[in-house]
């Protein structure tokens, strides 16, 4: 990482300023305005890292990362939900956190049809709301020649959990979780002109010591092979369990 | 190898920039280019080069299928590999970059080599190269282009030598390895009967370096590379879309993640240029005229564009797609070399 960041500092890092438009861009996007219930959206310590342009609109790279100094006493963050102005569905995936965490930092890959921006919203258990936005341009798939529309099995397998190698105490560690799913959207077709229904695996839910911290909601904009990567404070105990659309359930403990 | 990087990415960036560096510096020892070999072949003359690209086919075709061997990975994964590819787009494609090379004078892979000792008409045709290429790609022309694909498009029972051998009934590794003796047997076979080859070693023992890094770039994507989470697409040296990349990264680096494409075009660069140094064969070098100048303009296009059609270059086809025995290769290295003969024919007269 340090390699790739100095990298980038030599490479002028842009002096632009990532997004420059008014704050009227959220209010047209429906579902997102209609999330939005707090009088002022915040907008410091909410930081949202997307690739600028994308070669592969299908698994786009996206981490969420949140200062929890920005917080009061007692507040905590409640939810993250990330949405689009662009896909077939605004939806892409939402993060409930059941119990205060001391480092907010997630990451997922997320399905962009086309150009479009991409926001994040997060709300404290105070009702407050943090807003924020990047635009993405996608790119039609650097990958050559793959005209595929074979229907994969559309059941959840070979969930994996990965620890970090060395934790510290009392510093949260970076969790990294994937399930094998190919999240069909239900928007795409066969070459035969038939709809693929749609197959979703719907939620990922993490518990510890049997009461659960995070609950993960996956739409038609989450990537198929769900992965998601959160800190979490404490990384014994825990239980990962999937559940898909027809109500199967797989748990696995790391 | 996790005492010494901090994550898998990390690691295959700094092998990939060594990679680059090696391939670069022995570049410019050994001299290794496909189109010299060519020329030669049609002046009549023998200097060993079209052998020694021969060696370094067999090379990195053994290696590589030792590597597949020892590592169990899936050359399956790499883009060569394709089920249902577009035949004439790959041809047209390999015939471009061979007009294209042949006008240039050199094709991607070289021209990296020879800006690392000086050569500013290099720089040029890898500017147009890169340009051109993601303007294939992902550019203006990228929906004609997935159109005529799509057109031309015919499903393949199988995506490699090895496995339309086993379709005959052969176990798995009994027609791998069956295809790869054959072939190699052949290549070098071929490769050994030119005196000048045996004679200098830096002909032979470049091709044999460069058969070693082709095998390296496998291992370092796929087994360094390997994630269960966020694995590095299986790929090795090639330089069409990786110089297009780099361009990109120049301009939009705070946006985007460095890949091992992008370093090993760097590395061959600084590779080149050290080692060039080093020997005091470093010169500047320009443009003498107007004619040469517009040939590496259209040569460098040429390249660019039909690089992308025929899914990668004289490196990337011709020795990283060709030592995965895909099809794909086996039908875009002699197209590369059909247009650098038909150019030659028709713009050279000796």
């Amino acid at each position: 990482m340090s390699v790739r960041r100095l990298l980038a500092a030599f490479a002028l890092v842009s002096c632009f300023p990532a997004t420059a438009q008014t704050a009227s861009d959220w209010q047209r996007l429906a579902p997102l305005a209609q999330t939005v219930k707090a009088e002022e959206v915040l907008s410091k310590g909410i930081d949202l890292t997307l690739p600028l342009v994308a070669e592969n609109g299908a698994a786009v790279p996206l981490r969420v990362n949140f200062d929890t100094s920005q917080l009061a006493e007692r507040e905590f963050i409640r939810s993250i939900r990330v949405f689009s102005s662009g896909n077939p569905n605004a939806e892409v995936i939402d993060f409930h956190f059941e119990a205060p965490f001391s480092r907010v930092e997630l990451s997922t890959r997320i399905r962009l049809s086309e150009s479009q921006t991409v926001f994040v919203l997060a709300e404290s258990n105070q009702g407050r709301q943090w807003l924020n936005q990047r635009d993405v341009r996608v790119t039609v798939s650097g990958c050559l020649m793959t005209g595929d529309d074979s229907v994969e099995a559309a059941a959840m397998n070979t969930p994996r959990i990965a620890l970090p190698r060395n934790t510290r105490p009392g510093e949260a560690a970076e969790v990294r979780t994937l399930i094998n799913h190919p999240m069909e959207t239900g928007f795409r077709e066969t070459a035969a002109g038939d709809v693929i229904p749609q197959q979703l695996v719907e939620s990922l839910t993490i518990e510890h010591n049997n009461q659960p911290i995070l609950l993960v909601k996956f739409h038609t904009g989450t990537s198929a092979n769900p992965f998601v990567s959160v800190f979490l404070d404490e990384t014994d105990n825990l239980l990962f369990r999937w559940e898909d659309q027809q109500g199967e359930r797989v748990e696995e403990k790391p | 190898m996790d005492a010494f990087f901090s994550d898998h990415e990390q690691a295959v960036l700094i092998l990939g920039a060594l990679l680059g560096i090696a391939y670069g510096a022995v570049g410019q020892w050994s001299r290794f280019c496909l189109y010299r070999g060519i020329e030669q072949r049609f002046t009549k003359t023998d200097t060993g080069k079209l052998h020694s690209f021969a060696l370094a086919m067999a090379c990195a075709l053994l290696l590589s299928q030792v590597l597949v061997e020892l590592t169990g990975i899936q050359f399956s994964q790499t883009h060569y590999f394709q089920s249902n590819p577009s035949i004439p787009l790959l041809i047209l494609g390999g015939v471009m970059f061979g007009i294209g090379m042949q006008l240039a004078n050199a094709c991607g892979a070289r021209s990296l080599v020879l800006l690392g000792s000086g050569n500013l008409r290099s720089l040029l045709v890898l500017l147009c190269i890169g340009l051109s290429a993601y303007m294939v790609m992902s550019g203006v022309f990228a929906n004609l282009r997935i159109g005529l694909e799509n057109l031309t498009r015919i499903s393949l029972p199988s995506a490699s030598v090895p496995d339309a051998l086993a379709r005959t009934g052969l176990s798995s590794s009994v027609s791998r390895w069956s295809a790869t003796l054959i072939i190699a047997a052949g290549l070098l076979m071929y490769a050994s009967r030119s005196e000048t080859l045996r004679a200098t070693p830096s002909n032979w023992l470049g091709a044999v370096i460069i058969g070693i890094l082709i095998s390296a770039g496998w291992w370092i994507t796929g087994v360094v590379g390997a994630d269960d989470f966020d694995p590095i697409r299986l790929s090795s040296l090639t330089f069409v879309a990786p110089i297009g990349e780099s361009l990109q990264y120049l301009m939009l680096a705070s946006g985007m993640n460095l890949s091992f494409a992008s370093v090993v075009v760097l590395g061959v660069i600084l590779g080149s240029f050290g080692r060039a140094l080093l020997s005091r064969e470093f010169q500047w070098q320009a443009y003498d005229s107007v004619g040469q100048m517009q040939k590496g303009i259209v040569g460098g296009v040429l390249m660019g564009t039909g690089g992308v059609l025929s899914l990668g270059c004289t490196l990337g086809q011709g020795l990283s797609g060709f030592s995965t025995l895909a099809f794909t290769s086996l039908i875009a290295l002699p197209s590369i070399i059909f247009g650098a003969y038909i150019s030659l024919r028709v713009f050279k007269s000796y």
